[in-house]
């Protein structure tokens, strides 16, 4: 059958599909390419793009807190992203070993909560909780003679602080893809072990944790993305201070394209972001992947 | 045929949603963004009305805008002008503007703050007004005309006036009998150490738990105006930010770290002020503030019209604070400076010359003297006109507050003055959380906010929005 006649026999699928298409087009890969192109121009408001060569690239590469802000969002994400992947992974075992299902979707549906969230919303909570004089974190640790803390605005404080407003919301996604994940292991698999006498800890470490490799290196391929790409609670929360302590890279973007305009910088570094989470995406799949089926 | 029916008709209503109905040939349409300064159209229609009280929702920020409007409308009865207002909050309005203006689609007439306005202007965005201005208009605006220029040339008109000043709360210095501490010939000139003895007679612990609730001074580092809140301590000592023509960062002068020093060693030292200093922002101050916990702090012009709805919405308990209103401390022989400011209209750059005119109409009639005397009642602010000063004639406090304006410094107001503030705040965050000496932080500032100026001077001179060479500027 040639393309013609099999576009043909599809032609509505094709023509369903084209809407999400021009969509996906108009709002992602266009705006990408155009980042792309950007990042070797100087666009000035009002002008038009001026061709520069690798000038952006120099310049944001000799710039000093490009440098810091790279950092700090690498810290942040080495810090978010194993923690929070040990503590979905946790929770989504004890939610899957509740007896009844409909206490599976209550917990489900209460951890899930966050994700549906305005990220800015959040940080207005967070911020209460963090707050040095009337937060209730500084309240709850005063009865134990701990505190008060300058959460968010001590330069050695501000990052933990964000990281651990992280790390403690944004488990739902993760704790729906892994009981879904361990629902589809075969049961049998855990009676012919206990056959063999392996206890709970051992089934866990040798049937669920390799069958959930491929959920696991999906979930630490998208929040390690997510991770670099932190950006509303820094700018809700801190504006990348006290002292540039908590200027991530995404953050850096937005002050170099709307604070000063440098619309080919912010474009050169978001181009550099994109292709260190390409590069940390292909080590990922590489190192956890090897035997994963899909 | 039916699937194709269906089909058909999704498709021809996305093509009608995508095309606008189409423009009146004859009809000018002048869109007016404008930071959402009062409800109602006096600004005080909801004086003493209950937060929760319906008759909220009839007024809007757009009300005086909207009347202001039809009055401009019914002077050209021969042409359809039709004008889009939008107002924009104090928080994203910013970001709006900012994406609006990269996008290439800024509105023609904009109400900000002057710094935002010489932003734009350093862009070559905006009209100037220079020719377009009677001598008398230029007489009547007088110093308050200045802030505007840029490069030779004003880009705005003046006309919600501002400035800061220093507050005491006089309840707190009767508490501890420390009244004669504050300064009262006069302006209230003070110089650092008599503040300093002031603040540290009113700190203490009120509440005899052995740990200071009650703090001399306070002021926020994080999320404010350096220019507004920092600098006046800074052009006390006398310090500059930038050099005359504003293009290069001179923060760094001896003056400038003994300024930072200064404010260092209130919390560190002479713990003055709250701990973690570096992470206050404004609504931290104003809790302590409004708690009665704080003897001194910054003031603006609207503060005391701020003060009374506090009062009114309990807020503020009666009792708590009394105001006394002061200017900033400074050096022996040196005048304090401070933040005077002029909330501005502008124009972007128009390419039809009838539209630019209109445009520059609209923003001259917004700011003549009977609308002046209308937003000064409205925001108890500075008139910017000299023929509008009449409004406060009966008002001493504000008599005062416009007295002291005249302390203002161009320093506060410099094309480059926005655009590195999140700078400027980074370093005094690190110097007062003393991650850096005052004089590391502000070599730093210095050398990272000179790059960033050359680098857009280079930048400007290639788009053609600067003609003249940067020179040095490190």
């Amino acid at each position: 059958m040639s393309l013609y006649r099999k576009i043909l026999k599809e032609r509505w699928a094709y023509l369903f599909l084209l809407l999400p298409l021009l969509l996906f087009a108009v709002f992602n890969m266009l705006p990408m390419a155009a980042t792309i192109l950007l990042g070797f121009a100087d666009y000035f408001p009002g002008g038009q793009p001026v061709w520069t060569g690798l000038e952006n690239y120099a310049y944001a590469l000799s710039d000093d807190l490009f440098w810091k802000a790279l950092g700090i969002t690498t810290l942040y994400t080495c810090g978010v992203v194993p923690a929070s992947l040990l503590i979905s992974l946790f929770l989504a075992y004890v939610i899957f070993g509740l007896k009844y299902a409909w206490a599976q979707a209550i917990f489900k549906s209460a951890f899930y909560l966050p994700v549906v969230t305005s990220g800015a919303i959040l940080s207005l909570v967070w911020l209460w909780l963090f707050n040095p004089a009337r937060g209730l974190l500084n309240y709850a640790l005063s009865f134990v003679g701990a505190g008060p803390f300058m959460w968010t605005s001590d330069p050695q404080m501000a990052l933990p602080s964000l990281m651990f407003m992280a790390i403690m919301g944004g488990h739902g996604a993760a704790i729906v893809l892994l009981t879904a994940a361990m629902g589809g292991i075969p049961s049998s698999y855990y009676e012919a072990a206990r056959l063999d006498g392996a206890g709970p800890w051992r089934q866990y470490w040798k049937i669920t944790l390799p069958l959930l490799r491929p959920t696991l290196l999906y979930l630490l391929v998208t929040s390690t993305i997510a991770s670099f790409q932190v950006f509303t609670q820094v700018l809700m929360m801190t504006g990348g201070g006290p002292d540039y302590a908590t200027t991530t890279l995404v953050y850096l973007i937005y002050t170099d394209a709307f604070e000063y305009f440098d619309f080919g910088k912010a474009a050169a570094e978001a181009t550099l972001l994109s292709l260190s989470l390409a590069g940390i995406a292909v080590v990922q799949y590489k190192w956890l992947a090897s035997d994963v089926e899909y | 045929m039916g699937k194709t029916l269906v089909i058909g008709s999704i498709l021809l209503g996305l093509c009608a949603c995508a095309v606008d109905a189409p423009p009146d040939e004859d009809e000018i349409r002048l869109t007016l963004w404008t930071q959402d300064f009062w409800t109602g159209i006096t600004g005080h229609e909801l004086d003493g009305v209950a937060l929760d009280d319906p008759r909220r929702a009839q007024y809007t920020v757009k009300d005086w805008y909207n009347k202001v409007a039809r009055d401009f409308k019914a002077l050209y009865p021969d042409r359809k002008i039709h004008i889009d207002i939008e107002t924009l909050d104090w928080t994203n309005g910013f970001q709006k503007i900012d994406i609006a203006v990269a996008s290439g689609r800024p509105p023609d007439v904009l109400i900000s703050t002057s710094g935002i306005a010489l932003k734009y202007a350093r862009f070559g965005l905006l009209e100037a007004f220079d020719d377009h201005l009677e001598e008398e208009d230029i007489r009547d605006f007088g110093p308050f005309y200045g802030f505007s220029e840029y490069e030779g040339k004003h880009y705005f008109l003046p006309f919600i006036g501002g400035n800061r000043y220093m507050m005491a709360n006089l309840e707190v210095f009767r508490e501890r009998g420390a009244t004669h501490l504050l300064p009262s010939e006069g302006d209230r000139l003070w110089t650092f150490d008599q503040f300093l003895a002031a603040a540290r007679a009113t700190t203490f612990d009120r509440d005899g738990d052995g740990e200071v609730d009650v703090f001399g001074f306070a002021m926020p580092f994080q999320r404010n105006s350096p220019q507004q809140d920092q600098m006046p301590f800074f052009w006390g000592h006398g310090a500059r930010q930038f050099n005359d023509s504003g293009d290069s960062l001179v923060i760094n002068s001896e003056a400038g770290v003994r300024a930072l020093q200064f404010l260092v060693d209130l919390e560190h030292v002479h713990r003055v002020v709250p701990a973690g200093s570096a992470g206050l922002r404004n609504n931290d101050v104003s809790d302590l503030w409004n708690a009665g916990r704080l003897a001194m702090r910054q003031a603006h012009h609207g503060t005391r019209l701020g003060h009374e709805r506090a009062l009114a919405t309990g807020v503020i308990k009666e009792g708590v604070i009394e105001l006394y209103p002061m200017m900033y401390p400074s050096l022996p022989g040196l005048d304090p400076g401070a933040f005077v400011v002029a909330d501005s209209p502008c124009v972007f750059r128009q390419e039809d010359p009838e539209k630019r005119d209109l445009a520059i109409a609209l923003a001259k009639f917004l700011t003549n003297t009977p609308h002046e005397r209308e937003a000064a009642y409205a925001l108890s602010t500075l008139p910017t006109r000299y023929s509008a000063l009449d409004v406060w004639d009966d008002d001493p406090f504000q008599q005062y507050v416009l007295r002291v304006a005249r302390y203002g410094t161009k320093d506060a107001i410099q094309g480059y003055g926005i655009p590195l503030v999140g700078m400027t705040l980074s370093a005094f965050q690190s110097a007062m959380s003393r991650q850096a000496t005052p004089r590391k932080a502000l070599d730093d500032l210095a050398r990272r906010g000179n790059r960033f100026i050359r680098r857009d001077i280079e930048r400007r001179l290639r788009a053609g929005a600067v003609s003249r060479d940067p020179g040095p500027s490190s």
